[in-house]
């Protein structure tokens, strides 16, 4: 597994994306990012959350793995200033995590949830606080307009917790699957000097 | 004491079972499924006990012959009806394989908005439901389709016959002519057009949004499309005859638990039970078994509206009485007629709408014709103050789309549809991305054209 990076940059996101799509272009470089507000990202200390309110918009995230995140850090250094852009932190991303929860009425989807989420993980990735249960109710069958209970019910929760490169691959996995709902990613990480 | 002085002598407190088991029916199956599930028969004969027994023991024989008209007159024929009509359309299949084109899927819902008058929205929802779901499998964006389908086919499309949606049976079995519900056409037309209009301009934005894959047109020819089950459209044709002989001939009246009932209805019920069997014994198993035809659907409204018939009795009775009644505050509270569209919408998108259609026309016989006899009261209604009459059919049975809970068939269709792999939306959810932004803004322009 390659270690990502998160990079904050002082700047407008249209500015950074071109920037970053030039960089990419230029350099011939395949490994892509993941622009921050591409994904739902946890903030953190309340003021953290108070520093995103006032300055909303004039901070933009962009994750990357090492081969590309180091290059464009050191580009942004060099030549952000011209077109408005200023790496102000870098952080080595050690671990993410998210929650997830879900209910689903069917056992093809059961299955499908059961599968992205818990069994066909990407390694360094594995499942915390985890809660499963199914219910079954053979004597709720076909439609029922006053009292309707589903015939089988599952009902799944927990954490996702690993590094982020794996933790991002199941969390884009639980977005395209109906009757997941994930929280933001929370993302830890050691601060390196810019 | 005559059965019609129980009104001026109940105290308002004695609507308070009735109120209990419409909140039961709304409130159980989303907070206790389970449980109501297992146990809704014991909490519709609780609410019932809690009527039944105190009343008889305090008001003698008008009380028994309230319970007893309510049970002859009102209770059976409409079990009857709803048992014929979703017996026979529970033997209509369709199978065959259609592309979810915003086309296709408009076409659907056009044409269960259509049927949903003359099978029932249940029926028409059953019907209807599955070859919508097999026509969108492959599309991601779905859930606004099932939701539209509510509205339209569970709900907005059965206002048109008293055949369409269990409030307008009621007022038909209470003297509302077969073809009076003709003259809501204007309504639903504006209605239904609009709503029909923004679940296109929904669905094409979605459509776009869909992979190229799904929106390619299939090389091949698709699995034609084939109705099983055709016979019995002569059944609903039965149906249909018997329910307006009923309201034609006169054939005297037979006195039955010491109520008299016409002649006409029981030869109505008699063929209703008939089609029902025909229907049963003609079908082939196999299309029963792919609609998932169960009877459960008509053992809940049978024990269901037991107990709302029987707690109803004493609002009916206060209201009927007008501003003599203990319920006089909401003969006073309700003036227009755009004060009933949306008084008796109010409280049918939260409570069933059956029971809300007949709190209402009581309410407004007991405004407009205190004292007078039900049914002559109705048919002045219907010649001097039609307006009324229209407000409390379009407001209780269109609104009923307004929440999961508004109407049997919306939920049933909520079920059907999660267990086909739709992720449809929460309780709220459909009211704040449905039903606010779509239904009601079309039911206050509604009210501008036709009730101020």
């Amino acid at each position: 597994m390659t270690d990502w990076h998160e990079l904050v940059v002082e700047g407008a996101e249209r500015t950074l994306r071109a920037f970053v799509a030039g960089f990419l272009a230029g350099s011939g470089e395949r490994a892509g990012g993941v622009f921050g507000s591409d994904v739902a990202l946890e903030l953190g200390s309340p003021g953290e959350r108070l520093r995103a309110l006032f300055a909303a918009g004039s901070h933009q995230i962009f994750l990357a793995p090492e081969p590309l995140a180091v290059p464009l850090a050191q580009a942004l250094g060099e030549r952000g200033r011209e077109v408005g852009l200023a790496l102000e932190r870098r952080r080595l991303l050690e671990s993410a995590k998210f929650s997830f929860r879900a209910e689903a009425f069917s056992r093809d989807v059961a299955a499908q949830i059961r599968g992205a989420l818990l069994t066909a993980l990407p390694v360094g990735v594995r499942v915390e606080r985890r809660s499963e249960e199914e219910e079954k109710h053979p004597e709720a069958h076909g439609p029922e307009p006053f009292a309707p209970l589903h015939e089988y019910v599952y009902r799944v929760s927990g954490d996702i917790v690993g590094s982020f490169e794996g933790v991002l691959e199941v969390w884009q996995r639980a977005r395209t699957l109906d009757f997941v709902e994930t929280g933001p990613l929370h993302l830890e990480g050691k601060f390196l000097v810019t | 004491m005559h059965a019609e002085d129980l009104g001026t002598l109940l105290p308002s407190w004695s609507a308070i079972p009735f109120a209990g088991m419409l909140l039961s029916i709304a409130l159980f199956p989303l907070l206790a499924p389970a449980f109501w599930h297992h146990h809704y028969p014991k909490v519709s004969a609780a609410w019932s006990a809690v009527v039944i027994v105190p009343f008889v023991l305090a008001y003698g024989a008008p009380a028994r012959h309230e319970l007893a008209h309510v049970t002859v007159v009102d209770y059976v024929p409409f079990i009857i009806l709803l048992g014929a009509l979703f017996t026979i359309g529970g033997g209509i299949y369709v199978r065959g394989g259609l592309r979810g084109t915003p086309w296709v899927n408009g076409t659907l819902m056009l044409s269960g908005t259509l049927l949903a008058s003359w099978v029932g929205t249940t029926g028409a929802a059953m019907l209807l439901v599955r070859p919508l779901l097999r026509a969108n499998r492959a599309r991601r964006h779905r859930a606004h389709t099932l939701v539209f389908f509510i509205f339209l086919v569970a709900n907005i499309g059965g206002a048109l016959t008293p055949l369409g949606d269990p409030p307008l049976f009621l007022g038909f079995l209470h003297g509302v002519p077969f073809f009076w519900t003709f003259a809501l056409w204007k309504e639903i037309l504006f209605t239904a057009g609009a709503v029909l209009g923004a679940y296109l301009c929904f669905d094409l934005y979605w459509w776009r949004r869909e992979d190229a894959l799904v929106r390619a047109r299939p090389a091949g020819p698709g699995e034609p499309i084939r109705v099983e089950g055709w016979h019995n459209v002569f059944f609903l044709g039965g149906v249909l005859a018997a329910v307006i002989l009923s309201g034609t001939v006169q054939l005297g009246e037979v006195t039955i638990l010491g109520v008299a009932q016409r002649g006409q209805n029981l030869v109505r019920d008699a063929i209703l039970l008939l089609m029902l069997a025909a229907s049963w014994r003609t079908t082939p198993q196999r299309i029963r078994d792919d609609n998932e035809f169960t009877w459960e659907p008509i053992k809940e409204v049978a024990i269901l509206f037991a107990g709302i018939f029987a707690t109803i009795i004493p609002a009916l009775a206060m209201l009927r009485v007008g501003e003599q009644g203990a319920l006089a505050f909401v003969i006073r509270a309700v003036r227009e007629p755009a004060h009933f569209f949306w008084a008796s919408g109010i409280l049918s998108s939260f409570l069933d709408n059956a029971p809300t259609y007949l709190t209402f026309l009581s309410t407004a016989l007991g405004r407009l014709y205190p004292g007078v006899a039900e049914r002559e009261a109705i048919h002045r209604l219907i010649a001097e103050n039609h307006a009324f009459l229209q407000a409390i059919a379009t407001g209780s049975v269109f609104m009923g789309a307004n929440t999961y809970i508004g109407n049997a068939p919306n939920f049933m269709v909520k079920s059907i549809a999660e267990e086909a792999g739709v992720p449809m939306p929460s309780f709220f959810g459909y009211i704040l991305r449905y039903s606010l932004p779509v239904l009601i803004p079309v039911f206050a322009l509604a009210t501008l054209v036709f009730f101020e």
